[in-house]
């Protein structure tokens, strides 16, 4: 019996494209996942070259390839690139968990009161689409030039997708959920932790991921307001020593960096949420 | 039966202004109480006073009309751009594991970085603002747009092909419309960047008219109640373009069933 | 919906015909427009900007007067960024001449740019160093540790790598911050920095409101070696293409400079730089005790050479550029001999040598 259905399974398996099993671990097909995504830089990579080998672009503006490498190694010998590193983190670190902290608990207020929701939400939508740009003359007065003074940017700009995806998982949580507290006879704060929470998890992580994006983002523009340490310090050093090698180094170092959060935020949430799967 | 709560601009607006004129009250307040400096804090009145001035010498008029038009023609490049090649990586599997994962990596970089590399294609003055308002808003349009249409629910392809249709009609009669709430999603995202990267042009490339311009025309010659006013405006036209763009999309989606 | 995309492309397409408009096209004999830099902005970011020959020229309008036959336009750009900025727009290809201070020549030069000084204009300029008035911080040593505001990359950082060298201190000790222009000074105001550099006249306004006092001054305390050197230099492709234009430019360029050099002229000069928003007062307060010849001379002297000589040296051993080059083959005489000839200007300027001593002929 098993026989057939071996022969079956291999039958219908033919039919896709049959590639090589190494050990049972390696297949081809992994491979060729893991690959493509590279294939568009590699070409990138290649054009860049060309351009410099060419002189299409001046070689000022966009330094070869080999001597981006070459001041990405110094950087990294130096401790410098990680110095800078380590200086950007933790300011985005520091806004992030302030963002959160207070924008999912707005959020959860917005979304529960609907008092609130009424007198508080007209003055955040604009606020939400005001540039935290904007903000960088009133941020001066308020906190001088200032460690203070770029957490609070990144602080102002990351809390707004916070803020909304939170109310919107709130929000919008199905009736029923609600209607199962009421029959347990929840009290407020019993309903907000046993069925709110859990039930808007899934927004609230949507926003946290959007937030740290954000936060991502914005630190550039933070640290361009005189800051001695951070990668949008270095863009700015090197920029003005018109060392354009060092700010591509910076440029490719925030590219990988934030793409590194990105997916570190996503396997967390992923943890967070297995439960909610199984229950679909 | 729940109320769709997600047109604000539906609400009663005197509750919503509470908050605001409390927020000023307290201004005030200080301002007299003269707990910040002055140069720092100026009166309310002083900034609406501002306000008026520049509304009265038409240099209001010009900042908001340069900096609309910067914001508007680069916001269409980048829906352009943003929208077609979201659909193309879309519809094709192939592309967007291609193209999508470097995509994702340059969209962590912030424009501002960028600043060097584009003075060279786009040169000092209005193209290179240009330039950096669209690299700092296709990204979302198009990542928002590609998650729509790849997101149909299979159902929805199956009746097309059942139909027969061609790939055109597959798109504009199914794929396009069942994409379009995330399409607007990134619509939404996409303004706002664009007018995030409108204030920060000005800001940081050279001179020119805007709304930026003046709020670093206050800051450098210290007029504090010109920045405050700036801010203001800014604030309110990042707001007004929203409800633009929610209004389009209300009248446009009015045959969607809202979901629950 | 086909409506809207019609419309996106009617926007796509007009966005397109502004992006290639961006592009000079040049005919045989002629620029059709020549882009002369400077770097920094007036007040309030006014596009005006006092203290050099270039300045008197564009004040005067005397480069359009020049061109205006030819129907070439002249294109003025202030560059918030100063230095840097315009470096990056020499390597774009946006620039054809500029003023600029000696670092960020240098380390344009050293970066690689093609550009040919042609021109001296701006020397001996004066740096000083100004902190909140209630600060404790009386001489240079005092620095240590503390924010001082640089702009970097311009000629001010290179005065200020050797000012705190002359109290023993190197960049690392102190915590160098790179402000932009104004926002430096307001921060003496709000005490976020300790102490910034620039040229004098940017601290005056806050010295007589009280707000700051300057604790150095370049040229008070008689260190020569810290006043910044300038030039005026252009785009050796252009240079080339365009020899004649060059050729007439350094003459305008040069009678500039007498104009800015005639003692006769001071009161009205003062007001004329003045309209960047700096003013009378404090231009002539800024020249106290100076000839206007000795720094607005377009002399490429023994003492001109020698500045930037020792300008790059500095340059290297402060980490400011990578790797060094010789100021001879970086500079053209010639067009400014050939200017000085034809308005029989050879000798309105005294040259000096290396040490600063006049050479008497």
């Amino acid at each position: 019996m098993s026989e057939t259905l071996k022969q079956e399974y291999q039958r219908d398996t033919l039919k896709r494209v049959k590639l090589p099993n190494f050990a049972g671990i390696f297949s081809i097909k992994k491979l060729m996942n893991l690959t493509i995504p590279f294939i568009f830089p590699l070409v990138l990579l290649g054009l860049w070259q060309l351009a410099s080998d060419k002189g299409w672009i001046a070689e000022q503006i966009l330094p070869a390839p080999a001597v981006v490498y070459q001041s990405f190694l110094d950087l990294i010998d130096s401790g410098v690139l990680l110095e800078h590193l380590i200086g950007s983190l933790t300011r985005v670190g520091i806004a992030f968990v302030i963002a959160s902290i207070l924008g999912v608990g707005l959020g959860i207020f917005l979304g529960i009161s609907r008092r609130a929701e009424a007198y508080i939400a007209p003055l955040f939508e604009v606020y939400a689409q005001t540039p935290v740009i904007a903000w960088i003359p009133i941020g001066l007065l308020l906190f001088g030039i200032s460690e203070k003074l770029a957490v609070a940017l990144i602080t102002i700009a990351a809390i707004v997708p916070i803020i909304m995806n939170t109310y919107k998982g709130v929000r919008y949580i199905s009736k029923n959920y609600l209607e199962i507290g009421n029959v347990y006879a929840f009290t407020r704060w019993q309903t907000i932790f046993l069925i709110v929470i859990p039930a808007a998890l899934p927004s609230i992580f949507n926003g946290l991921r959007y937030g740290l994006t954000q936060a991502w983002l914005t630190l550039v523009a933070a640290e361009l307001v005189g800051i001695d340490r951070g990668i949008g310090a270095m863009i700015v050093e090197a920029r003005n020593l018109f060392q354009l090698d060092i700010v591509l180094v910076a440029i490719i170092t925030l590219g990988i960096v934030g793409l590194v959060l990105d997916k570190l935020f996503v396997l967390v949430e992923r943890r967070f949420l297995h439960w909610q799967r199984r229950g679909l | 039966m729940t109320v769709n709560k997600q047109n604000y601009f539906v609400y009663l607006p005197w509750r919503g202004i509470v908050f605001p004129v409390i927020l000023i009250l307290i201004w005030q307040l200080i301002y007299l109480a003269k707990i910040a400096n002055p140069v720092f804090l100026p009166s309310v009145f002083a900034v609406i006073e501002q306000g008026h001035r520049l509304i009265d010498n038409g240099q209001l008029w010009e900042g908001l009309k340069a900096s609309l038009y910067r914001d508007l023609v680069g916001l269409s490049i980048a829906i352009f751009l943003g929208v077609s090649i979201g659909i193309a990586l879309g519809v094709s599997r192939l592309a967007g594991k291609v193209f999508l994962p470097t995509f994702n990596t340059i969209k962590q970089v912030s424009p501002f970085a960028l600043i060097p590399l584009l003075s060279f294609w786009f040169g000092l003055h209005e193209p290179a603002k240009i330039a950096f308002i669209v690299v700092s808003s296709v990204f979302p349009i198009m990542i928002n747009t590609y998650e729509g249409v790849r997101g149909i629910a299979f159902d929805y392809v199956e009746v097309g092909r059942v139909y027969k249709m061609t790939t055109f009609q597959l798109l504009r009669k199914i794929i396009l419309p069942a994409a379009t709430p995330s399409i607007f999603r990134g619509l939404h995202l996409g303004v706002f960047f664009s007018w995030l990267g409108t204030v920060g042009a000005e800001y940081f490339f050279t001179a020119g008219a805007g709304l930026g311009n003046i709020i670093v025309d206050g800051r450098n010659s210290s007029r504090m109640d010109l920045v405050l006013f700036g801010v203001f405006v800014i604030g309110i036209t990042g707001y007004l373009l929203n409800i633009g763009l929610s209004y389009a999309e209300k009248r446009l989606l009015h045959w969607q069933i809202q979901k629950q | 919906m086909k409506k809207t995309i019609l419309k996106f492309l009617s926007v796509f397409i007009a966005g397109l015909s502004i992006l290639s408009s961006l592009q000079v096209q040049a005919d045989e004999g002629k620029p059709v427009v020549i882009r002369i830099g400077f770097p920094g902005t007036g007040t309030g970011n006014r596009p005006i900007v006092g203290g050099s020959p270039l300045s008197t020229a564009h004040l005067k309008g005397w480069v359009e007067e020049e061109f205006k036959k030819d129907g070439i336009k002249i294109e003025w750009n202030h560059f918030k960024f100063a230095g840097p900025g315009i470096n990056e727009a020499f390597a774009n290809k946006l620039l054809d001449f500029s003023y600029e201070g000696d670092l960020a020549m240098i380390i344009g030069k050293a970066g690689g740019l093609n550009t040919k000084v042609l021109a001296g204009g701006g020397v001996r300029i004066p740096v000083a160093i100004a902190v909140p008035n209630d600060s404790p911080i009386k001489t240079l040593a005092d620095l240590k540790g503390k924010r001082f505001a640089v702009q970097k990359g311009t000629a001010i950082q290179l005065a200020e790598v050797r000012a705190l060298a002359k109290a023993g201190l190197e960049d690392k000790d102190v915590r160098a911050v790179n402000i932009l222009g104004a926002n430096a000074t307001d921060a003496l105001q709000t005490k976020d920095m300790d102490a910034v550099i620039s040229i004098p006249y940017s601290f005056y306004p806050l010295r007589d409101r009280g707000v700051a006092k300057i604790i150095y001054d370049s040229q008070k305390s008689g260190d020569t070696d810290i006043a910044i050197a300038g030039g005026f230099i252009g785009d050796d492709a252009f240079i080339k293409k365009y020899p004649d234009i060059t050729k007439r430019l350094l003459k305008v360029f040069v009678k500039a400079a007498q104009y800015s050099s005639d003692e006769a002229n001071r009161n009205e000069l003062f007001k004329l730089w003045g309209q960047d928003g700096t003013g009378f007062q404090y231009y002539r307060e800024v020249y106290n005790g100076a000839t206007l010849a000795e720094r607005q001379t377009p002399l490429l002297d023994e003492y001109w050479f020698g500045r930037f000589k020792d300008g790059i040296a500095d340059a290297k051993k402060y980490k400011l550029i990578r790797k060094d080059f010789d100021v001879n083959g970086w500079v053209d005489k010639s067009y400014l001999e050939a200017a000085l000839k034809e308005l029989s200007l050879e000798n309105n300027w005294t040259a000096y040598s290396y040490d600063g001593k006049p050479i008497k002929h």
